[in-house]
Protein backbone atom coordinates (compact mmCIF):
# COMPACT_ATOMS: atom_id res chain seq x y z
CA UNK A 1 0.00 0.00 0.00
CA UNK A 2 1.17 3.17 -0.85
CA UNK A 3 0.74 6.64 0.87
CA UNK A 4 1.56 10.30 -0.19
CA UNK A 5 3.40 12.27 2.14
CA UNK A 6 4.72 16.10 1.61
CA UNK A 7 8.28 16.52 2.00
CA UNK A 8 9.86 19.72 1.67
CA UNK A 9 7.42 20.75 -0.89
CA UNK A 10 7.79 17.70 -3.00
CA UNK A 11 4.79 15.03 -2.98
CA UNK A 12 6.77 11.49 -2.58
CA UNK A 13 5.39 8.24 -2.83
CA UNK A 14 6.15 6.67 0.61
CA UNK A 15 4.39 2.95 1.09
CA UNK A 16 4.06 1.12 3.85
CA UNK A 17 6.85 -1.31 4.68
CA UNK A 18 7.03 -3.31 1.47
CA UNK A 19 7.54 -6.81 0.85
CA UNK A 20 11.42 -5.65 0.89
CA UNK A 21 12.09 -4.59 3.86
CA UNK A 22 14.80 -3.85 5.47
CA UNK A 23 17.45 -6.66 5.95
CA UNK A 24 16.77 -8.46 9.17
CA UNK A 25 19.67 -9.10 10.44
CA UNK A 26 21.04 -5.99 10.01
CA UNK A 27 18.12 -4.80 11.96
CA UNK A 28 19.07 -7.42 14.79
CA UNK A 29 23.14 -6.85 14.33
CA UNK A 30 22.00 -2.87 14.79
CA UNK A 31 19.59 -3.66 17.65
CA UNK A 32 22.01 -5.28 19.93
CA UNK A 33 24.07 -2.03 19.95
CA UNK A 34 21.29 0.53 20.11
CA UNK A 35 20.32 1.27 23.19
CA UNK A 36 16.85 -0.33 24.29
CA UNK A 37 15.39 3.31 24.75
CA UNK A 38 16.70 4.50 21.30
CA UNK A 39 15.89 1.56 19.79
CA UNK A 40 12.51 2.33 18.26
CA UNK A 41 13.00 5.68 17.24
CA UNK A 42 16.61 4.41 15.42
CA UNK A 43 15.47 1.36 13.58
CA UNK A 44 12.09 3.14 12.42
CA UNK A 45 14.13 6.18 11.02
CA UNK A 46 16.18 3.68 9.75
CA UNK A 47 13.32 1.85 8.01
CA UNK A 48 11.26 4.59 6.91
CA UNK A 49 14.54 5.90 5.25
CA UNK A 50 15.04 2.58 3.70
CA UNK A 51 11.73 2.29 2.18
CA UNK A 52 11.83 5.55 0.75
CA UNK A 53 15.63 4.93 -0.81
CA UNK A 54 13.66 1.64 -1.94
CA UNK A 55 10.99 4.20 -3.69
CA UNK A 56 13.59 6.40 -5.33
CA UNK A 57 15.89 3.98 -6.76
CA UNK A 58 13.55 1.05 -7.31
CA UNK A 59 16.31 -1.11 -6.52
CA UNK A 60 15.71 -3.28 -3.63
CA UNK A 61 19.40 -4.42 -3.64
CA UNK A 62 20.77 -1.13 -3.33
CA UNK A 63 18.15 0.40 -0.76
CA UNK A 64 19.64 -2.55 1.24
CA UNK A 65 23.31 -1.74 0.42
CA UNK A 66 22.39 2.03 1.84
CA UNK A 67 20.75 0.32 5.03
CA UNK A 68 23.91 -1.95 5.62
CA UNK A 69 26.12 1.05 4.75
CA UNK A 70 24.88 3.22 7.11
CA UNK A 71 24.36 0.92 10.01
CA UNK A 72 27.45 -0.12 10.25
CA UNK A 73 29.17 3.15 9.79
CA UNK A 74 27.05 4.39 12.81
CA UNK A 75 27.37 1.23 14.97
CA UNK A 76 30.46 3.43 16.86
CA UNK A 77 28.06 6.03 17.25
CA UNK A 78 25.34 4.04 18.83
CA UNK A 79 28.00 2.15 21.40
CA UNK A 80 29.49 5.34 22.34
CA UNK A 81 25.69 7.03 22.87
CA UNK A 82 24.98 3.98 24.87
CA UNK A 83 28.11 4.12 27.05
CA UNK A 84 27.22 7.99 27.47
CA UNK A 85 23.90 7.28 28.92
CA UNK A 86 24.79 4.59 30.81
CA UNK A 87 27.67 7.06 33.07
CA UNK A 88 24.42 10.14 33.10
CA UNK A 89 22.65 7.46 34.99
CA UNK A 90 20.71 9.42 38.08
CA UNK A 91 21.48 6.48 40.57
CA UNK A 92 24.49 7.30 42.25
CA UNK A 93 25.06 3.48 43.63
CA UNK A 94 24.99 1.93 40.21
CA UNK A 95 27.26 4.55 38.73
CA UNK A 96 29.61 4.26 41.06
CA UNK A 97 29.79 0.35 41.16
CA UNK A 98 30.13 0.30 37.00
CA UNK A 99 32.45 2.40 37.01
CA UNK A 100 34.79 0.40 39.75
CA UNK A 101 34.15 -2.63 37.74
CA UNK A 102 35.50 -0.40 34.91
CA UNK A 103 38.35 0.34 36.70
CA UNK A 104 38.92 -2.83 37.72
CA UNK A 105 38.88 -4.25 33.66
CA UNK A 106 40.97 -1.70 32.87
CA UNK A 107 43.76 -2.12 35.32
CA UNK A 108 43.30 -5.83 34.33
CA UNK A 109 43.66 -4.85 30.88
CA UNK A 110 46.53 -2.95 31.48
CA UNK A 111 48.36 -5.76 33.06
CA UNK A 112 47.50 -7.62 30.44
CA UNK A 113 48.62 -5.41 28.14
CA UNK A 114 52.11 -5.78 29.86
CA UNK A 115 52.02 -9.22 28.62
CA UNK A 116 50.15 -11.08 31.51
CA UNK A 117 48.25 -13.96 30.51
CA UNK A 118 45.01 -14.82 31.53
CA UNK A 119 42.51 -11.68 32.35
CA UNK A 120 40.76 -12.55 35.13
CA UNK A 121 43.77 -14.48 36.93
CA UNK A 122 46.92 -11.69 36.47
CA UNK A 123 47.89 -12.36 40.55
CA UNK A 124 47.86 -15.70 39.37
CA UNK A 125 49.76 -15.77 36.07
CA UNK A 126 52.16 -13.54 37.90
CA UNK A 127 53.11 -15.87 39.77
CA UNK A 128 53.52 -18.41 36.85
CA UNK A 129 55.60 -16.14 35.54
CA UNK A 130 57.57 -15.28 37.96
CA UNK A 131 57.88 -19.01 38.90
CA UNK A 132 59.20 -20.09 34.98
CA UNK A 133 61.94 -17.40 35.15
CA UNK A 134 63.01 -18.22 38.51
CA UNK A 135 62.93 -21.99 37.95
CA UNK A 136 63.48 -23.01 35.02
CA UNK A 137 65.86 -22.34 31.88
CA UNK A 138 64.19 -18.28 32.04
CA UNK A 139 66.04 -14.96 32.77
CA UNK A 140 67.86 -15.55 35.83
CA UNK A 141 69.42 -19.21 34.66
CA UNK A 142 70.56 -18.20 31.10
CA UNK A 143 69.64 -14.84 30.59
CA UNK A 144 72.29 -14.66 27.42
CA UNK A 145 70.44 -17.16 25.93
CA UNK A 146 66.87 -15.30 26.11
CA UNK A 147 66.36 -15.45 22.71
CA UNK A 148 67.11 -18.86 21.86
CA UNK A 149 65.76 -20.06 24.45
CA UNK A 150 62.97 -22.29 24.43
CA UNK A 151 60.86 -21.08 27.08
CA UNK A 152 60.88 -17.43 26.34
CA UNK A 153 60.41 -18.61 22.71
CA UNK A 154 56.93 -20.19 23.59
CA UNK A 155 56.64 -17.15 25.66
CA UNK A 156 56.90 -14.43 22.81
CA UNK A 157 54.42 -16.45 21.09
CA UNK A 158 51.82 -16.41 23.25
CA UNK A 159 52.63 -12.81 24.32
CA UNK A 160 51.58 -11.64 20.42
CA UNK A 161 48.23 -13.18 21.26
CA UNK A 162 47.80 -12.71 24.79
CA UNK A 163 48.46 -8.69 24.12
CA UNK A 164 45.74 -8.94 21.96
CA UNK A 165 42.75 -11.65 22.76
CA UNK A 166 42.55 -11.19 26.36
CA UNK A 167 42.90 -7.52 26.56
CA UNK A 168 40.06 -7.22 24.09
CA UNK A 169 38.35 -9.40 26.21
CA UNK A 170 38.75 -7.55 29.41
CA UNK A 171 37.78 -4.34 27.53
CA UNK A 172 34.81 -6.64 26.12
CA UNK A 173 33.81 -7.65 29.89
CA UNK A 174 34.17 -3.76 30.76
CA UNK A 175 31.83 -2.82 28.35
CA UNK A 176 29.03 -5.60 29.18
CA UNK A 177 29.37 -3.98 33.17
CA UNK A 178 28.78 -1.03 32.00
CA UNK A 179 25.37 -2.68 31.47
CA UNK A 180 24.86 -1.90 28.05
CA UNK A 181 22.34 -4.39 27.14
CA UNK A 182 21.39 -7.93 27.73
CA UNK A 183 21.86 -8.55 23.84
CA UNK A 184 26.01 -8.62 24.37
CA UNK A 185 25.71 -11.76 25.25
CA UNK A 186 25.43 -12.81 22.15
CA UNK A 187 28.57 -10.89 21.08
CA UNK A 188 30.23 -12.54 23.92
CA UNK A 189 29.01 -15.92 22.94
CA UNK A 190 30.67 -14.99 19.06
CA UNK A 191 33.77 -13.78 20.35
CA UNK A 192 33.96 -17.05 22.93
CA UNK A 193 33.57 -19.25 20.06
CA UNK A 194 36.27 -17.62 18.33
CA UNK A 195 38.34 -17.41 20.82
CA UNK A 196 37.89 -20.63 21.91
CA UNK A 197 38.92 -21.68 18.25
CA UNK A 198 41.10 -19.74 18.11
CA UNK A 199 42.99 -21.16 21.44
CA UNK A 200 42.18 -24.81 19.87
CA UNK A 201 43.88 -23.81 16.52
CA UNK A 202 46.81 -22.68 18.30
CA UNK A 203 47.55 -25.63 20.28
CA UNK A 204 46.89 -28.09 17.56
CA UNK A 205 49.18 -25.88 14.95
CA UNK A 206 52.15 -25.51 17.69
CA UNK A 207 52.43 -28.31 19.64
CA UNK A 208 51.43 -31.33 17.11
CA UNK A 209 53.45 -29.67 14.41
CA UNK A 210 56.11 -27.47 15.78
CA UNK A 211 56.54 -30.02 19.19
CA UNK A 212 56.90 -33.06 16.65
CA UNK A 213 60.31 -30.99 15.28
CA UNK A 214 61.49 -30.68 18.64
CA UNK A 215 61.41 -26.48 18.86
CA UNK A 216 60.63 -26.50 21.86
CA UNK A 217 62.52 -28.54 24.29
CA UNK A 218 62.43 -27.64 27.86
CA UNK A 219 65.11 -28.99 29.93
CA UNK A 220 63.98 -31.71 32.67
CA UNK A 221 63.14 -30.62 36.44
CA UNK A 222 64.75 -32.45 39.32
CA UNK A 223 61.48 -34.99 40.57
CA UNK A 224 61.65 -33.32 44.03
CA UNK A 225 61.14 -29.59 42.39
CA UNK A 226 58.24 -30.86 40.45
CA UNK A 227 56.40 -32.82 43.17
CA UNK A 228 57.19 -29.91 45.61
CA UNK A 229 55.66 -27.26 42.92
CA UNK A 230 52.79 -29.30 42.72
CA UNK A 231 51.96 -29.58 46.26
CA UNK A 232 52.65 -26.16 47.27
CA UNK A 233 51.69 -24.52 44.46
CA UNK A 234 48.93 -25.48 42.88
CA UNK A 235 46.71 -25.07 46.06
CA UNK A 236 47.69 -21.48 45.94
CA UNK A 237 47.34 -21.30 42.73
CA UNK A 238 43.45 -22.63 43.09
CA UNK A 239 42.41 -20.35 46.27
CA UNK A 240 43.82 -17.55 44.38
CA UNK A 241 42.42 -17.80 41.19
CA UNK A 242 38.72 -19.03 42.93
CA UNK A 243 38.98 -15.61 44.91
CA UNK A 244 39.86 -13.82 41.67
CA UNK A 245 36.52 -15.21 40.00
CA UNK A 246 34.85 -14.93 43.01
CA UNK A 247 35.08 -11.31 43.62
CA UNK A 248 34.39 -11.12 39.54
CA UNK A 249 31.28 -13.00 40.19
CA UNK A 250 30.29 -10.84 43.36
CA UNK A 251 30.43 -7.40 41.19
CA UNK A 252 28.59 -8.38 38.21
CA UNK A 253 25.65 -10.39 40.77
CA UNK A 254 25.23 -6.59 41.99
CA UNK A 255 24.91 -6.18 38.61
CA UNK A 256 22.81 -8.81 37.80
CA UNK A 257 25.02 -9.73 35.53
CA UNK A 258 25.59 -13.03 36.36
CA UNK A 259 23.19 -14.82 33.49
CA UNK A 260 26.34 -13.89 31.41
CA UNK A 261 29.05 -15.59 33.47
CA UNK A 262 27.02 -18.87 33.96
CA UNK A 263 27.79 -18.91 30.25
CA UNK A 264 31.41 -17.32 30.28
CA UNK A 265 32.99 -18.87 33.36
CA UNK A 266 32.16 -22.32 32.65
CA UNK A 267 32.91 -21.67 28.95
CA UNK A 268 36.26 -20.68 29.93
CA UNK A 269 36.91 -23.34 32.42
CA UNK A 270 36.05 -26.05 29.49
CA UNK A 271 38.43 -24.11 26.89
CA UNK A 272 41.25 -24.18 29.58
CA UNK A 273 40.59 -28.54 30.27
CA UNK A 274 40.54 -28.59 26.48
CA UNK A 275 44.29 -27.10 26.24
CA UNK A 276 45.09 -28.98 29.10
CA UNK A 277 44.27 -31.91 27.44
CA UNK A 278 45.66 -31.21 24.27
CA UNK A 279 49.10 -30.19 26.29
CA UNK A 280 49.10 -33.37 27.82
CA UNK A 281 48.47 -35.29 24.35
CA UNK A 282 51.28 -32.98 22.04
CA UNK A 283 53.17 -31.99 24.15
CA UNK A 284 53.64 -33.66 27.41
CA UNK A 285 56.87 -31.91 28.35
CA UNK A 286 55.24 -29.03 28.86
CA UNK A 287 52.37 -30.64 31.21
CA UNK A 288 54.11 -29.83 34.35
CA UNK A 289 54.01 -26.23 33.83
CA UNK A 290 51.60 -25.15 31.24
CA UNK A 291 49.07 -27.68 32.06
CA UNK A 292 48.44 -28.59 35.43
CA UNK A 293 48.15 -25.33 36.69
CA UNK A 294 45.37 -24.45 34.94
CA UNK A 295 43.59 -27.14 35.95
CA UNK A 296 42.59 -25.47 39.38
CA UNK A 297 42.14 -22.26 37.62
CA UNK A 298 39.49 -24.31 35.49
CA UNK A 299 38.09 -26.23 38.61
CA UNK A 300 37.92 -23.04 40.11
CA UNK A 301 36.35 -20.88 37.64
CA UNK A 302 33.13 -23.86 37.32
CA UNK A 303 32.86 -23.17 41.29
CA UNK A 304 33.03 -19.89 41.35
CA UNK A 305 30.40 -19.72 38.27
CA UNK A 306 28.13 -21.89 40.21
CA UNK A 307 28.37 -19.71 43.12
CA UNK A 308 27.30 -16.79 41.45
CA UNK A 309 24.67 -18.44 39.95
CA UNK A 310 23.07 -19.63 42.84
CA UNK A 311 23.40 -16.03 44.57
CA UNK A 312 21.93 -14.54 41.79
CA UNK A 313 19.30 -17.27 41.96
CA UNK A 314 18.42 -16.21 46.21
CA UNK A 315 19.02 -12.40 45.26
CA UNK A 316 16.72 -12.80 42.65
CA UNK A 317 14.11 -14.65 44.77
CA UNK B 1 33.37 33.65 25.93
CA UNK B 2 31.48 34.88 29.25
CA UNK B 3 32.62 31.93 31.92
CA UNK B 4 29.11 29.69 32.70
CA UNK B 5 27.99 30.73 29.05
CA UNK B 6 27.12 27.52 26.79
CA UNK B 7 27.39 28.09 22.82
CA UNK B 8 26.22 25.68 20.74
CA UNK B 9 28.99 23.32 18.77
CA UNK B 10 28.40 23.54 14.91
CA UNK B 11 26.58 20.06 14.24
CA UNK B 12 24.33 21.32 17.70
CA UNK B 13 23.31 24.52 15.74
CA UNK B 14 22.70 22.90 12.63
CA UNK B 15 20.74 19.77 14.27
CA UNK B 16 18.58 22.93 16.37
CA UNK B 17 17.93 24.74 13.62
CA UNK B 18 16.56 21.40 11.82
CA UNK B 19 14.49 21.14 14.47
CA UNK B 20 12.85 24.94 14.13
CA UNK B 21 12.18 24.06 11.28
CA UNK B 22 10.59 21.11 11.33
CA UNK B 23 8.28 22.25 14.11
CA UNK B 24 5.78 20.07 15.36
CA UNK B 25 6.92 17.72 12.52
CA UNK B 26 10.40 17.03 14.15
CA UNK B 27 11.60 13.73 14.73
CA UNK B 28 14.44 11.50 13.92
CA UNK B 29 14.32 10.45 10.22
CA UNK B 30 12.91 14.34 9.04
CA UNK B 31 15.57 16.04 11.14
CA UNK B 32 18.51 13.87 9.40
CA UNK B 33 16.80 14.20 6.12
CA UNK B 34 16.48 18.01 6.83
CA UNK B 35 19.88 18.36 7.68
CA UNK B 36 21.55 16.17 4.38
CA UNK B 37 18.67 18.35 2.11
CA UNK B 38 19.67 22.01 3.35
CA UNK B 39 23.36 21.58 4.12
CA UNK B 40 24.34 18.70 1.36
CA UNK B 41 26.17 17.54 4.22
CA UNK B 42 25.51 13.68 4.17
CA UNK B 43 25.52 12.47 7.83
CA UNK B 44 24.90 9.30 9.74
CA UNK B 45 21.81 8.98 11.95
CA UNK B 46 24.05 8.10 14.90
CA UNK B 47 25.57 11.49 14.67
CA UNK B 48 21.77 12.89 14.84
CA UNK B 49 21.28 11.26 17.81
CA UNK B 50 24.28 12.05 19.79
CA UNK B 51 23.59 15.79 19.07
CA UNK B 52 20.23 15.51 20.07
CA UNK B 53 20.92 12.97 22.75
CA UNK B 54 23.74 16.13 24.08
CA UNK B 55 21.42 18.64 23.62
CA UNK B 56 17.97 16.92 25.90
CA UNK B 57 20.58 16.51 28.35
CA UNK B 58 21.49 20.51 28.46
CA UNK B 59 17.96 20.70 28.57
CA UNK B 60 18.09 22.29 25.21
CA UNK B 61 15.47 19.99 23.47
CA UNK B 62 13.04 17.25 25.13
CA UNK B 63 11.94 14.58 23.36
CA UNK B 64 8.62 12.13 23.50
CA UNK B 65 7.56 9.16 21.43
CA UNK B 66 4.52 9.48 19.31
CA UNK B 67 2.47 6.29 18.46
CA UNK B 68 3.86 3.51 16.18
CA UNK B 69 3.28 3.87 12.78
CA UNK B 70 2.91 1.01 9.63
CA UNK B 71 5.13 2.85 7.26
CA UNK B 72 7.87 2.11 10.12
CA UNK B 73 7.22 -1.47 10.65
CA UNK B 74 5.30 -0.47 13.57
CA UNK B 75 7.67 1.29 15.62
CA UNK B 76 7.10 4.67 17.16
CA UNK B 77 8.71 8.22 16.08
CA UNK B 78 10.39 10.11 18.71
CA UNK B 79 9.93 13.84 18.41
CA UNK B 80 11.93 16.44 19.38
CA UNK B 81 10.63 20.33 20.42
CA UNK B 82 13.07 23.06 21.62
CA UNK B 83 13.05 23.98 25.43
CA UNK B 84 13.70 27.75 26.51
CA UNK B 85 17.27 26.93 27.47
CA UNK B 86 17.32 25.79 23.90
CA UNK B 87 15.86 28.93 22.38
CA UNK B 88 18.68 31.12 24.45
CA UNK B 89 21.65 29.31 23.61
CA UNK B 90 20.61 29.32 19.85
CA UNK B 91 19.94 33.05 20.02
CA UNK B 92 23.66 33.09 21.82
CA UNK B 93 25.27 31.35 19.57
CA UNK B 94 24.06 32.77 16.39
CA UNK B 95 24.53 36.46 17.93
CA UNK B 96 28.05 35.38 18.62
CA UNK B 97 28.14 34.91 15.25
CA UNK B 98 26.68 38.05 13.85
CA UNK B 99 28.72 39.86 16.67
CA UNK B 100 32.15 38.48 15.58
CA UNK B 101 31.09 38.99 11.36
CA UNK B 102 33.39 42.12 10.13
CA UNK B 103 31.50 44.94 8.94
CA UNK B 104 33.72 45.22 5.66
CA UNK B 105 34.29 41.37 5.19
CA UNK B 106 34.95 40.11 1.50
CA UNK B 107 31.75 37.71 1.99
CA UNK B 108 28.73 38.71 3.51
CA UNK B 109 26.75 36.98 6.41
CA UNK B 110 24.07 35.53 4.21
CA UNK B 111 26.02 34.20 1.44
CA UNK B 112 27.20 35.79 -1.89
CA UNK B 113 30.41 38.27 -1.83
Amino acid sequence: MKAEARSNGQTLLQPSLSVHGPPRAAERLFGMFIGKEDQDAVLGDLAERFEKTLCFTRNAAKAKRWYWLNGLLSLPGFVRNRLSRSFHNPEPFVTAVRSIALCYAAVTAFFLILQLPFFVSALVTTCVKIRSFAFSDGLLASGFRFLDNCWPSRDVFYQYWQAFIYPLLVILVGVYFVRISRRWRRVFCAYLIVWASYRLAQFLIVFAILGKIGWFSDPPLPEWLITARILIVLPGFGVLAGANYYAFSLVSVRLRASALLGFLLPAAGVAVLIETALFHIWAPWTFEFGGICFLPIAVSAILASILSQKMYVLRSS
Amino acid sequence: MKKGVNYLGEFELIVMLAILRLGPDAYGMRIWEEIEARTGRKSLIAAVYAALERLERKKYVSSWFGDPTPERGGRAKRYFKIENPGYAALERTTSMFISMWPADAPVSLIGGS
